[in-house]
């Protein structure tokens, strides 16, 4: 299979492409106001995207491999969220049960579980979890609006519940615990047990608690799955309808899916390539979407981190405004539905006082105490890479900057580079070899001169060296204050046929560079899919998404149409020898 | 006639069709129907880990053989004083296979597994609960006083025996309570004739349920799939064995007793944080205690064994109430095993010369005591459907598996051992030196007074005239 881009690749200009919305200045006060935000845009079906499915085909073989996403455990925040649309409760159960935190994934992303240990105790506190939460829907139960009569309206206000009632709720609840209709065929289907469940318990109330704790101790409700049903590892299957809900959901409000989106896989709509692009557009100007946000701010940038990183020296309030540049940011991408290049490229940032007067610019408000647009043309700060918040978290400590670090971090983040771990018994750097007040670069010179160190500080030392310009807490400089005032030398090259001469045009260079658009496409499919997206497969169709004008050049929805549409996203590898 | 009970599974999968007609009946053995005619007879076990002050023979723990009453009770029983009548007081009383054991595998492990299996192997058949539980067809209660699992399964988490494997036990108050709260049904408010639910199956089948999902789902998944899903199995496998610590009743979740009365107000130490807090160990020991109050009088148990903390646990103890303290020397900060011996470990040499280390042995004694006090009163104001009182047809077994906290093991000053209640069958309110006896005689005893049907009790057939 030729898997080499082939020109047409480029031409996806015409695909995908839904109504513009425009951008307009962003006034986000808070990440979780995105309602606020949220800009018109159609949500008629979009022809154009059998297109981009056809373009891919012919760059990649019609018959590409979708490869394959593990059985899934929800990870807690989508734990969390899924109990909150499924129960009607604010209760964070992850909270209240108290699970033990949990790694992120080979993705980065946390919602990528693989590496989330599942002992006995994680069991038994899904289990207390259950219990409590299936507790708290008898609560005010009588009371307008409550999540005992949303969940059996048809109990509300009855001595006697009727056999109707106890399967409606067993057959509506279990539908949406378990994101798929329950089997109801035979004395042993699943409706019929839960029923029993229900009626074992001596009332109506109780027979609820049963039920809901039931429902959440399964495994249909705790892992995301799709049976290969034998299929071998050569075959593949197509997601039903209820699957591609619960994916497209998953990835895009990190949550169960909703009325709609049930209602279109109960009718056999979300195979169609139009209705899932009109669904993305939906669910994309809905408030759920700042999971997304989330997601590409703690997992993909990398900033998580910061919240708990000691920084003497750093003003709370400082550290604050850090934060919220980049959440503001990102929020402001998805919501307003910009490209995802803006990450790297964009002239524009959010600040307020504190941080404007720490970048050394001035706010078109200068008396404005809020955050506010802030224009970047005549800086040369660029997108997130440029953003202090990131440059902190990747400096690892607010006083010095580690080049090597910093250039694994944006080799990881931005390139998609794997980097191994370093070799075992690096020996320590002969300082006598260097110079007074020998500056980072040289520092590493000596250091990449070991043969077992060359290979990967190669690739890492130019970038992080390229980021000498930002210190540790993301202030621009041209000298090393500290050692002499010694001139800060940027150059380097980001790949064998592009070099750099400072921080500014390694912002530039990688704004134009395949290698990182492919890799946005790659985080965007990883996050989608939740699996590393590294088949030779894998690889062609990131490359062709990266590459399109709609996909990471188009609008955010674009790039998410382009890789929902993908056999990727709708379809699955087996696994079976 | 053939014992016939439907299984749990069995019974779920039925349910949905039969769910109107009364259960019980149907699932209930005649012969435990006729095993249950007449005042039925209980069995309580608490086991207090390592051993106690008891060398010398000294009044602080031994009262002197005889009546028992407030005022001639050793310093340790005082939270006895107002039950005296209620209790005796076995003094001296061997303990052979303990010794036996922990001479092969170390005092921890021998006194847990042998204190209620008397047996001289690390994987005994059935502990004594559990034999009275499966002859009277009812299921045992298994609790564990502490959360932690040190990862030594013979050590420290129960002393409670099923077919060879160590059971481990309820340490939340809230899981008892999900097992009763259904199950246990005013006579009052629901007449004989009404169906009742037995909810005690509820949480077992829910876990069942959980159990037949993961099947069903693994059977469609590839091999690494399958992987991570069993990780998810041995889960509900640790459940379903804590649940099959009180599988289910096959009792009719009610017995005409006006103390059968549902647990009203929903424990508040309902979680794994609360169960693990020591600061709410009394709170939780004592909820535990009311809910073995009703599941006697309502005949859903008859048969239960506490481990009150582990073995070599490091987890601190919380400081004892004010009027157990001995001579200013509380427990906090301390944990059960540095307290046992004595508390004065110190560079590899326990010494049981230093002050403190004697009051704070015996200020833990009264800690753990005054759970079992607690539930002698419980017991003694609950009623059968006669009128008398549960304590007069139950035995509750309080003490430690080895001779001494030092282990000195000098013989001849055996087992201290506590019995409450049985009025009906047993002569409360004494204390015996019952030096020419072990354990096993006591227990082959106790099965007598149960009606256990046994020739003997791992050879032991001498009955103890308590």
């Amino acid at each position: 299979m030729d898997h080499k881009i082939r020109p047409v690749a480029l031409c996806l200009a015409a695909a995908l492409v839904l109504c513009g919305c425009g951008s307009r200045p962003a006034k986000v006060k808070d990440v979780r106001a995105i309602r606020s935000l949220r800009s018109g845009g159609d949500l008629k079906g979009d022809d154009d995207a059998k297109a981009g499915i056809k373009i891919i085909g012919e760059s990649c073989g019609a018959e590409y491999q979708p490869g394959r996403a593990a059985l899934r455990l929800l990870s807690h925040q989508e734990y969390d969220q899924t109990v909150g649309d499924l129960l009607y409760t604010q209760k964070k159960a992850s909270t209240i049960a108290v699970f033990e935190a949990a790694p992120k994934g080979p993705t980065g992303f946390a919602s990528d579980t693989a590496n989330v240990p599942l002992t006995p105790l994680t069991v038994e506190k899904y289990w207390s979890a259950a219990n409590q939460l299936a507790d708290e829907v008898l609560v005010e139960k009588n009371k307008t609006g409550s999540a005992f009569s949303k969940l059996a309206p048809c109990a509300i206000g009855k001595n006697q519940v009727d056999a109707a009632c106890y399967e409606t709720v067993v057959s509506d609840l279990g539908l949406r615990a378990w994101r798929r209709p329950l089997s109801a065929s035979g004395s042993d289907s699943e409706k019929a047990r839960l029923l029993g469940l229900m009626q074992q318990a001596p009332n109506f109330d109780q027979g609820l608690k049963a039920l809901i704790s039931a429902l959440l101790i399964s495994p249909h409700f705790l892992f995301v799955s799709v049976p290969s049903e034998g299929a071998r590892a050569e075959d593949f299957v197509n997601l039903d309808d209820f699957q591609i809900a619960s994916r497209l959901s998953y990835f895009m409000w990190g949550t169960m899916p909703d009325e709609e989106l049930f209602s279109l896989a109960q009718n056999g709509k979300l195979k169609d390539e139009s209705t899932l692009a009109v669904q993305v557009s939906r669910m994309i100007r809905d408030d759920k979407a700042r999971y997304l946000v989330a997601a590409i701010v703690n997992d993909w940038i990398g900033i998580d981190t910061l919240e708990t990183m000691v920084t003497p020296g750093i003003s709370d309030n400082l550290k604050r405004a850090m934060l919220e540049e980049t959440w503001r940011f990102v929020a402001d991408l998805v919501i307003q539905d910009k490209s995802v290049m803006n990450l790297v490229t964009a002239k524009y940032t959010f600040a307020n006082r504190v941080l404007a007067d720490h970048y050394g610019l001035s706010l078109a408000d200068p008396n404005g105490t809020q955050f506010q647009t802030l224009d970047l043309s005549a800086s040369p700060r660029r997108g997130v890479l440029s953003q202090a918040s990131f440059l902190l978290a990747t400096a690892g400590s607010n006083t010095e900057t580690r080049p090597v670090k910093r250039g694994k971090e944006v080799a990881l983040r931005w390139l998609c580079e794997e980097v191994p771990p370093p070799p075992p018994g690096v020996p320590p750097l002969d300082s006598s070899k260097l110079p007074p007040n020998a500056t980072p670069r040289e520092v590493l010179a000596v250091h990449t001169n070991s043969p077992s160190c060359t290979g990967c500080h190669e690739k890492l030392d130019p970038l992080g060296l390229g980021f000498e310009s930002f210190d540790a807490v993301g202030k621009w400089r041209t000298q090393y204050a500290q050692l002499g005032n010694a001139t800060i030398d940027s150059s380097g090259r980001l790949d064998a046929n592009t070099e750099f001469k400072d921080t500014r045009e390694l912002l530039s260079e990688m704004g134009e560079s395949a290698r990182v658009k492919s890799c946005m496409a790659k985080k965007i499919m990883e996050l989608a899919t939740k699996r590393v997206a590294s088949t030779k497969d894998d690889v062609c169709v990131t490359d062709v998404i990266g590459a399109s004008k709609t996909g990471t050049a188009g609008k955010f929805s674009d790039l998410i149409k382009s890789v929902v549409l993908t056999r990727q996203f709708r379809l699955q590898s087996g696994d079976s020898p | 006639m053939s014992n016939f009970k439907l299984s749990r599974r069995t019974f779920i999968s039925s349910a949905g069709s039969v769910f109107t007609l009364p259960l019980f009946e149907s699932m209930l053995g005649r012969e435990a129907w006729a095993a249950n005619a007449g005042e039925p007879r209980r069995f309580v076990a608490f086991y207090i880990p390592n051993g106690t002050y008891n060398r010398g023979d000294v009044p602080t723990w031994y009262p002197a053989t005889g009546a028992l009453n407030a005022s001639n009770l050793p310093p340790a029983l005082s939270p006895f004083a107002d039950i005296a009548a209620n209790f005796s007081v076995y003094k001296h009383i061997k303990t052979s296979a303990a010794d036996t054991l922990a001479n092969a595998n170390g005092q921890h492990v021998g006194e847990a597994v042998a204190f209620l299996t008397c047996a001289t192997n690390l994987s005994p058949q059935n502990s004594f609960e559990h034999l009275y539980a499966t002859k009277i067809g009812k299921p045992a209660l298994v609790i564990q006083g502490n959360t932690a699992d040190q990862g030594d399964r013979y050590q420290n988490n129960s002393i409670s025996y099923q077919s060879g494997r160590m059971v481990r036990g309820i340490s939340n108050p809230g899981d008892l309570y999900r097992q009763l709260v259904g199950q246990v049904v005013s006579p009052a408010a629901n007449p004989p004739s009404q169906t009742v639910a037995n909810s005690t199956l509820i949480e077992a089948s829910i876990i069942d349920n959980s159990l037949t999902d993961l099947n069903q789902l693994r059977a469609k998944l590839g091999h690494s799939d399958q992987q991570r899903l069993d990780d998810f199995l041995a889960g509900l496998r640790q459940l379903e064995r804590k649940y099959s610590a009180m599988p289910p009743s096959n009792g009719n979740g009610q017995n005409g007793s006006s103390s059968c009365q549902a647990p009203t107000n929903k424990p508040n130490l309902d979680s794994s944080t609360a169960a693990a807090d020591s600061s709410l160990y009394l709170d939780r020991m004592r909820m535990f205690n009311e809910m073995i109050t009703i599941a006697f009088a309502c005949d859903i148990i008859r048969s239960v064994s506490v481990m009150l903390d582990v073995e070599t646990g490091s987890r601190s103890l919380p400081s004892a109430p004010r009027d157990l303290i001995f001579q200013g020397a509380d427990i906090a900060g301390w944990n059960n095993h540095l307290v046992s011996h004595f508390g004065h470990f110190s560079g590899g040499d326990f010494s049981h010369s230093t002050p403190e280390g004697i009051p704070r042995c015996i200020t833990r004694d009264r800690f753990y005591f005054s759970v079992v006090a607690d539930l002698i009163r419980k017991l003694k104001v609950a009623q059968d459907p006669s009128g008398a009182s549960i304590l007069d047809n139950s035995i509750v077994l309080a003490g430690f598996g080895v001779r001494d906290g030092m282990h000195y093991m000098h013989l001849s000053q055996g087992a201290p051992m506590v019995v409450g209640g049985g009025r009906n069958f047993l002569n409360p309110g004494q204390s015996f030196d019952l030096g020419s006896y072990d354990v096993a005689d006591m227990l082959y005893t106790f099965s007598k007074h149960l009606s256990m049907g046994l020739n003997d009790f791992q050879g032991a057939s001498r009955l103890l005239s308590v």
